[in-house]
């Protein structure tokens, strides 16, 4: 398996001095292309500082990060901008879609970002909707569907340009058990297709789901195991 | 440029679904732009107002006298001579004599300023013979007792235009003469009657000086000024060359002892004051351009602050500092274009409100428009430049955990 993603003994600490807070206290981590990982912790077990430095929007204050074997801990604003936009899709939380944007649009933002060119970048961004099971309604904003279904175009937004690396924040944290479902069926639809998949949850029902789980508290490693009870679906 | 087009569209589509606020942003911009035209309009039609009017009064004359502190030389009748035979695209040269009085008609007597010169003093005034004849160079030459007057004045001294052959007295000095009209002139215009108003009024008669010389005892055998008559674009080169010959016949090289005035240099004159009057009027719209550019700045600051979510979101799947920057001054470039486009078309609205209210003719030049709307958009990126860096410059973590 090719490594994709390398952290090395990474430490991130804010508010240096006295009341220093070691959000990641020397992580070392690899993940390999094709993986299916879930990272679960409690809050302010530095489960989001993980994800933030994994998805480049936060660099580290020691430490290294490599991504396809290229050093990105220490890159400029808009160079981290470049490698988010090639090799990650981020799914939120909060959907974080633009709200005065359709669907569609908000599919082909990173698209429009790269440079791709009006025509391709519709029919990628269509397809990606389509891939969500959202092929009927392209053109409604975010206020004019359920919380599943801006999660389903938050996917296909993260999805449309094809990045290497699904990079998801407690993505069923704000929905329904029934959206929930249907969430984590897509999620893994898009693993066995061949993404890299990183879940980043509190919740064990679904840390579950993933192929690998990796525990995390204060800022540490404390376990990181092959899910035994993983079930392809 | 695919990305430019898209970010220009995600400006629009932001200006627009923000109507209300939009317009009230575009407000200051607005006003200011209008203000701008309306009052380049306004000066350039009170220029061409005044100017033609001043044309219309004062003629297109000069007058060239001689300094009698310093010479005891007078202009000759041989001079004028001269002068006419010798000087090419003038309409001529006349002695110059006026004197108030009183004019007598079958309909009353009223005051008089009666005007005395040669048959080249019909191009004194611009508005011309509409009725008969002015006196030729044989009645000059005579002494015939005929004169020239206002159609108004025609009206009021014998209740009617049809006033050709009809007579008039003229009292000056004690002395009275009958004098027959052979012209009219068109009414004076309405610059004329405005400088007037309130002021007693006298009828304006002119009258051969020969005539006016021998009927109320003028000495007419040399003079110290005359009026010398021709278009304005010659005017003053024309001045200065009868005064070059003046002085030349008489010896008067180095002496200064004659000088000229003409009104072609009084129009200039008054032109610069108008261009002041109209600098400063468009200092004032420019002041109130820049406060509501500084309206634009805030309403752009508070969009950014709103927007903070908005701004991590692009940020964190992929714009980068220049992207957002862009967005953020098209949208203010946008913003003041649209406001200057609505404050062309309200100011020009404006300028033909006031202009025609007030007489002007309505002169709105496309520079003034295009300088506009180029001013306009400039202000926008000036003014949304702060906005725009700050917005560039989130962080996307902090931009996306609010």
């Amino acid at each position: 398996m090719k490594k994709l993603v390398e952290i090395r003994d990474v430490c991130k600490i804010y508010n240096p001095g006295e009341n220093e807070v070691r959000a990641l206290d020397h992580v070392s981590l690899i993940i390999g292309e094709g993986e299916f990982v879930a990272i679960i912790g409690q809050s302010g077990s530095g489960k989001s500082t993980l994800m933030n430095m994994l998805g480049c929007l936060d660099t580290p204050t020691s430490g290294k990060y490599f991504l396809h074997g290229q050093d990105v801990s220490h890159m400029t604003d808009d160079e981290q901008s470049d490698v988010r936009n090639r090799e990650i899709g981020f799914i939120f939380q909060g959907f974080n879609l633009i709200p005065s944007l359709t669907a569609l649009e908000n599919v082909e933002l990173p698209l429009i970002y790269r440079g791709v060119a009006k025509k391709e970048r519709s029919l990628l961004a269509m397809n990606a909707l389509s891939k969500v099971g959202l092929g009927q309604r392209m053109t409604h904003k975010p206020n004019e569907m359920s919380g599943g279904q801006q999660q389903r175009v938050a996917i296909a937004r993260a999805i449309a340009q094809a990045p290497p690396i699904l990079l998801a924040d407690e993505p069923t944290g704000n929905l329904d058990s029934g959206s929930s479902k249907e969430i984590i069926k897509i999620i893994k639809r898009l693993y066995s297709e061949g993404r890299t998949v990183i879940i980043i949850t509190h919740d064990p029902g679904i840390a579950k789901q993933a192929k690998r789980i990796i525990t995390i508290s204060d800022g540490q490693i404390v376990s990181d195991i092959m899910n035994p009870d993983y079930k392809e679906d | 440029m695919g990305k430019l087009g898209e970010y220009f569209k995600s400006a629009i589509k932001q200006i627009v679904g923000n109507g209300y606020r939009t317009l009230m942003t575009m407000l200051g911009i607005i006003v200011g732009i209008a203000a701008v035209i309306a009052v380049v309009a306004l000066g350039n039609g009170m220029t061409q107002f005044v100017q033609s009017e001043l044309n219309g009064i004062a003629g297109n004359y000069g007058e060239i006298y001689v300094d009698s502190s310093k010479t005891a030389e007078k202009i000759t009748h041989d001079d004028i001579e001269y002068i006419e035979s010798n000087v090419t695209d003038i309409y001529g040269v006349s002695p110059q004599m006026s004197a108030y009085g009183k004019v007598t008609g079958n309909r009353g007597t009223y005051e008089a300023n009666v005007m005395g010169g040669s048959t080249a003093m019909e191009h004194m005034l611009s508005n011309g013979i509409i009725k008969g004849k002015y006196f030729n160079k044989q009645q000059v030459d005579s002494s015939q007792r005929v004169c020239v007057m206002l159609r108004d004045d025609a009206k009021k001294i014998f209740g009617t235009e049809e006033a050709l052959g009809m007579e008039i007295e003229l009292t000056i000095w004690g002395k009275t003469a009958t004098y027959k009209v052979i012209g009219l002139r068109d009414s004076m215009n309405r610059l004329y009657s405005f400088i007037m108003e309130g002021q007693d009024y006298s009828a304006q008669i002119e009258v051969p000086y020969t005539a006016l010389a021998a009927d109320f005892d003028y000495y007419m055998e040399d003079f110290y000024s005359i009026l010398l008559f021709a278009d304005q674009g010659v005017l003053n080169t024309k001045v200065d060359e009868v005064k070059e010959i003046l002085t030349n016949r008489h010896g008067l090289r180095g002496t200064k002892a004659i000088t000229a005035y003409s009104m072609a240099d009084f129009s200039g004159e008054l032109d610069q004051i108008l261009g002041y009057a109209t600098t400063f009027l468009l200092l004032v719209s420019v002041i109130s351009l820049v406060v509501g550019g500084i309206g634009v700045m805030n309403i752009m600051l508070v969009s950014v602050t709103e927007r903070t979510r908005e701004i991590g979101i692009r940020k964190s799947i992929g714009a980068k500092t220049g992207a957002i920057m862009v967005q953020f001054l098209s949208e203010a470039a946008i913003l003041t274009l649209l406001g200057g486009i609505i404050g062309i078309l309200v100011g020009i609205g404006m300028a033909y409100l006031i202009c025609t209210a007030i007489g002007f003719k309505v002169i709105v030049t496309p520079t003034s428009v295009i300088g506009a709307a180029l001013f306009s958009i400039l202000i926008g990126l000036f003014f949304g430049l702060y906005p725009a860096r700050k917005a560039a410059k989130m962080k996307p973590i902090d931009a996306l955990r609010l």
